[in-house]
């Protein structure tokens, strides 16, 4: 059914260099890439940032048919700041004129920009996340947020929290495929009707799970106290991150990245 | 009221990096008044085999017919297949989800559209098919049921659709030895009555006591099939496969080891009663030269 078409935590499962990394690195990396990309103030200072994802892509052997995934949902989001990019900003140069609206060169190149912008975020926040085992990922960003505790920031529960999320996605979507074929096999009809018969027709199928979800909750409950789950006090790790060369030779490229966009934005 | 799978494969999530081909070039003709018991190792493709037979699932390549016609073709009523061939799942308590027995029995009925008088009298007749007949029980939330209870409540959900052929995974697994018992029983019941079953089972028992045919599956593909005095004969190949034989197999296997004639098609317990019976008179006889 079509619950096998959701990819939640889209792991590429490859042995390489970028999958490697240290997640700690890949998710500062990340914000840094970010900024790099908001940085970039004409087209030209998009050449580094697309080099990068194209060699980020090579060295991990993720193709980039799987990043361009990740763009597709949001295919409205971007159409629509192209439409009202194109036609609501204000510009010089006349290059086309449809008679009830004029397209400008500026605000063409600008509509252009404003949508590789949003391509390129989801293309880099899709490479850590292809990358990345989503358990290894909360890791480093549990560990990236301890320092919180200072200030009473629950950054432990938060990643156990997020982890067993992650866990139980695919778990729960395999539960719910089954539950709506065994509802399927006793005629029910998920896909035909009006709004309100559509939602009339979960309810065979979101009880059943929200049930089975809270006796897995439960279970799982007890079976972490059995092993003695206190809390994150005291609790050593069973991977240890270190961070290695790969990482500082990533950190350099970042920062040539950065300082060649940087370059490009004077240029220009 | 005939099933026909032609060359039929299935791959899960294909293209993805996790895709799964469970089964493979798959011909089986399932015939009116057939028990047919489908074993096989785990994960060698039984109940992805089981959810084609009612068109749950699409395969990627071949076709299912009844009767003759392909139900995935345009304009097949997909509800005409699901009012002939009944499936009930593997932990089929899991399901459930009314406020009452009865009326979480009387979902599949209701989605046929049929009468509430209709309804209400299967409901009434697959509950006290199940061993739930009990009133106060109908009345009861399916939520404050026994595992066993509520395993049978499922059943009767699809009992109450009356389908022609009943496609079963694994019904028993997880029954203590009663409800089992009282279980098999009630699908033999329906067997006798003309219903088509198709029963996915590791239990090697139940399938010599009660299938009239038996399909083995190994690695998505078809090993075997054929009566089960036949598949039970080939004892080694099965156990090769990680399957077992009945008891009264191995019973027969280790007798003949130690030299006594325990004749090699025997394997359920009537057969194995004359058998022995035979052995021992042929014994006393012995004994009186
Ligand atoms: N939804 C799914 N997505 C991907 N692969 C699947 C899915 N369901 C089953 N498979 C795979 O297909 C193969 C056959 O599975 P199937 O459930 O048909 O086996 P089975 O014979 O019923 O096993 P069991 O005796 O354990 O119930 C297995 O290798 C399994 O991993
Ligand atoms: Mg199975």
């Amino acid at each position: 059914m079509a619950l096998n078409d959701i990819t939640l935590g889209q792991y590429y499962p490859a042995d390489s260099a970028v999958h490697r990394m240290d997640p700690r690195v890949k998710i500062l990396l990340l914000i840094a890439l970010i900024v790099a990309i908001f940085l970039a103030g004409n087209l030209l200072a998009f050449v580094p940032v697309v080099a990068l994802l194209l060699a980020a892509s090579a060295l991990s052997h993720v193709p980039i048919r799987m990043m361009l995934k990740g763009v597709k949902p949001l295919r409205f989001i971007l159409v629509l700041t192209f439409v009202l990019n194109v036609f609501f900003l204000q510009g010089e140069t006349v290059l086309v004129d449809l008679g009830f609206a004029m397209i400008k060169t500026e605000s063409l190149i600008t509509a252009v920009h404003y949508t590789l912008r949003l391509v390129f975020l989801v293309l880099a926040s899709s490479l850590l996340t292809l990358t990345t085992p989503p358990i290894v990922l909360t890791d480093g960003l549990e560990r990236l947020l301890s320092p919180l505790r200072v200030v009473h920031f629950p950054a432990h529960e938060m990643a156990m929290m997020m982890s067993i999320a992650l866990r139980f996605i695919p778990t729960l979507l395999e539960e719910a495929d089954k539950i709506m074929k065994a509802q399927t096999a006793r005629g029910a009809d998920f896909e035909s009707g009006n709004l309100i018969q559509r939602a009339k027709a979960m309810v065979p199928l979101l009880v059943p799970l929200f049930v089975s979800a809270f006796r897995r909750a439960g279970d799982l409950a007890m079976a972490m106290e059995a092993r003695c789950y206190h809390g994150g006090e005291g609790r050593t790790r069973l991977r240890v991150l270190k961070c290695g060369q790969r990482d500082y030779i990533a950190c350099v490229v970042m920062a040539l990245v950065i300082a060649a966009i940087l370059l490009l934005n004077r240029v220009c | 009221m005939q099933v026909t799978l032609e060359n039929v494969t299935h791959t899960y999530q294909p293209g993805s990096p996790f895709q799964a081909t469970a089964i493979r070039n798959v011909n089986l003709e399932i015939r009116e008044g057939d028990f047919l018991a489908l074993i096989g190792h785990t994960g060698s493709g039984k109940s992805t085999l089981a959810q084609h037979i009612n068109g749950l699932l699409r395969p990627t390549e071949g076709r299912v017919l009844l009767d003759g016609k392909d139900i995935h073709q345009k304009g097949y009523d997909k509800k005409e297949v699901r009012r002939k061939v009944g499936l009930v799942f593997q932990y089929p308590e899991h399901q459930l989800f009314e406020e009452t027995v009865a009326k979480d029995v009387a979902f599949g009925p209701k989605n046929l559209g049929l009468s509430p008088e209709e309804v209400s009298e299967r409901v009434t007749e697959a509950l006290r098919r199940v061993g739930l007949g009990d009133p106060a029980l109908a009345e009861k939330s399916p939520f404050e049921l026994s595992g066993g209870q509520m395993r049978r409540v499922a059943m009767a959900g699809v009992l109450a659709m009356r389908p022609q052929i009943l496609v079963l995974d694994e019904p028993a697994a997880g029954l203590d030895p009663q409800s089992r018992r009282e279980m098999l029983d009630m699908i033999s019941d329906l067997h006798r009555q003309g219903t088509t079953v198709v029963m996915v089972s590791h239990a090697m028992d139940d399938v010599a006591h009660y299938a009239t045919r038996a399909v083995v599956m190994e690695k998505g593909a078809i090993a075997m099939d054929g009566a089960p005095e036949e598949i039970f004969r080939h004892g080694e190949a099965l156990e090769k496969m990680g399957l077992d034989v009945p008891s009264v197999c191995k019973l027969g296997m280790y007798l003949r080891e130690n030299g006594l004639p325990f004749p090699q098609d025997a394997f359920r317990e009537d057969q194995a009663l004359s058998a022995i019976l035979t052995l021992w008179k042929g014994g006393k006889r012995h004994g009186a030269q």
